[in-house]
């Protein structure tokens, strides 16, 4: 393999373009042009996937949207669940994540749909009163189909099904804006936060929201394993509770 | 002949698929490949030996020692040519092992089964319990966002931004530090303001308004009175949270909130409400910087350990 300098610059270019998943090779000729080289010259692409791999990331897809990377939870690349925007509660962050994986399951109903390359359309109030409808289901009910209340059980849906839909603040700067106690909120939230990363797009008309190829590249990727194989774990008991560690200060980190 | 056998599998299952035969590389077959090798040398170092035996006996005078000897010279040149082969199968094992380790590495990943995302992901998951369910959301959270790059600060360029900072707070008029210094309410005495900050010195950045003030109010020096200055810091937690209501006489709250918590601090609100006898509202949180906001999430005092409760 002989790569020259140039074919490095175009390598690193290749990789500063895939790390900014808003970047799109249909706005950019230097990014068409350096996808073009890493899907049709074997060297290049083995040099590529290489430093990617001393990156612990790798590439999900090289279709016409870019260069899709996967991160692994090591890579100095990878989210961290505090990077989210608004997240900074416990019950915050279930509701994004639980939303996360509504969006996934709303907008692709089967396996197959998976496999699909389509856009995919998500309105924001019909999302919410379907992931709430699922919620709904999971109520314990008597003969007569009347939800029978249970206090003190603490399962996820709950943290869902008992927040209203919309509510809006009434004071301070939240004044007159959706409150982080009602679900569309998370909703808007996750899907906003989607768009950041370039998976999700916000249609012109307001209140509906397009997923793009690339969001259903990262949840084929995740639903293939580790979504299935941690739930299927649990479903099995094999799965034990993430033991708290407690932060250590640093001064007593560098004395051990 | 069992040695040469095993040999093909494992180099046959290697070139398939690298993971199946990992664990047999990373334990045993070292120690196989040496006996292997040490088998090997001995037994050619015999055919050798004999070989050269047995030539000596071809010169014999005797028809039939020659013809016997010629027969067993063949058989043993034989086996002498599959011991070197089985010998240099033996010697490239290894470098088998890594070319295909290298080739395998970069294949795209087999494709798993595809579940049912709403039957088999979803649902499963709204029926786990908090804890369980926030550890298979963190993990969806995390994984289906592509890279995210870590900003590297550039030390030359973080004085210039520093820099820039000033200069776009300068213009801002009615700011100015000096004059409000002097517009100080007489109504809040300066060892009050002085104690507060000592609190907030105390507590740290960023902290929940609850341990804010229970450190106030459980302060053990006596020359404030507690409750003043608890009052103090919840109105200054106040004006950061909500600066746009400031009006004509309201630059001496923020002088008080610049002195208090420092001049770019910020509150906001998560729901948490504020647990603590005699004090009402949203337990703020309060931070240095308003970037800090997205990461931080600082446990309240109030919570003793049980999960976090916004509704009443």
């Amino acid at each position: 393999m002989t790569l020259t300098q140039a074919d490095h610059t175009d390598l690193g270019l290749l990789l500063a373009f895939a790390l900014q998943p808003n970047q799109r090779p249909g706005r950019s000729p230097e990014y068409r042009r350096v996808l073009g080289r890493y899907r049709t010259e074997p060297d290049f692409r083995l040099a590529t996937d290489a430093v990617l791999h001393g990156l612990d990331t790798r590439v999900l897809s090289d279709g016409d949207f870019g260069l899709v990377l996967g991160v692994n939870p090591e890579s100095p690349f990878a989210f961290r669940v505090a990077d989210l925007p608004n997240a900074t509660t416990r019950d915050g962050r279930l509701l994004a994540g639980l939303v996360l994986v509504g969006i996934a399951a709303y907008a692709y109903p089967s396996p197959a749909d998976l496999d699909e390359e389509r856009v995919r359309r998500v309105p924001e109030t019909d999302f919410e009163q379907w992931l709430r409808a699922a919620c709904d289901r999971l109520r314990v009910r008597d003969a007569a189909g009347e939800p029978i209340p249970e206090e003190g059980l603490d399962e996820a849906w709950r943290a869902y099904h008992e927040k209203p839909a919309t509510r809006v603040g009434d004071r301070g700067r939240g004044a007159g804006r959706l409150s982080p106690k009602c679900t569309l909120y998370w909703v808007r939230n996750t899907l906003a936060w989607l768009a950041e990363q370039g998976m999700a797009r916000p249609e012109s008309s307001g209140g509906t929201w397009l997923l793009t190829e690339r969001f259903r590249i990262q949840v084929k990727d995740m639903a293939s394993e580790p979504a299935y194989t941690v739930l299927a774990a649990i479903g099995r008991g094999e799965h034990r509770e993430r033991t708290n560690v407690t932060p250590v200060p640093l001064d007593e980190e560098a004395g051990a | 002949m069992s040695l040469a056998e095993d040999l093909a599998r494992l180099l046959k299952d290697t070139r398939r698929d690298l993971r199946a035969v990992l664990d047999e590389w990373a334990e045993q077959v070292p120690e196989r490949l040496d006996l292997a090798r040490q088998h090997i040398a001995g037994r050619l170092e015999s055919e050798h030996r004999l070989l050269a035996k047995v030539r000596e006996s071809l010169e014999a005078e005797d028809q039939q020692v020659t013809a016997a000897a010629a027969r067993i010279a063949g058989l043993l040149t034989e086996c002498a040519r599959r011991h070197e082969s089985l010998h240099a199968q033996v010697i490239t094992a290894r470098s088998v092992f890594l070319d295909e380790q290298d080739r395998q590495a970069f294949r795209p990943p087999a494709l798993g089964y595809l579940p049912d995302l709403n039957g088999e992901v979803l649902v499963a998951l709204l029926r786990l319990r908090a804890t369980m369910a926030l550890e298979v959301t963190d993990r969806w959270l995390s994984d289906v966002t592509g890279p995210r790059p870590p900003k590297l600060p550039r030390l030359y360029r973080l004085v210039d931004d520093l820099w820039s900072v000033r200069e776009q707070a300068a213009p801002d008029p009615g700011t100015d530090l000096d004059e409000l210094g002097d517009a100080d309410p007489p109504t809040i005495a300066p060892e009050v303001v002085a104690a507060a900050t000592d609190v907030v010195e105390r507590t740290g950045l960023p902290a929940r308004l609850s341990a804010l003030l229970a450190e106030a109010l459980t302060s053990p020096d006596g020359t404030a009175d507690q409750q003043a200055t608890a009052e103090i810091l919840a109105l200054a937690a106040l004006w950061c949270f909500a600066p746009e209501q400031s009006d004509s006489e309201e630059p001496a709250s923020a002088d008080l909130a610049t002195r208090i918590f420092g001049p770019r601090a910020v509150a906001d609100t998560d729901g948490v409400r504020l647990d603590l006898p005699g004090w009402d509202g949203d337990d703020l949180v309060v931070v240095e910087h308003p970037d800090a906001l997205q990461t931080v999430d600082p446990v309240p005092v109030t919570n003793h350990g049980g999960p976090v409760r916004t509704t009443r």
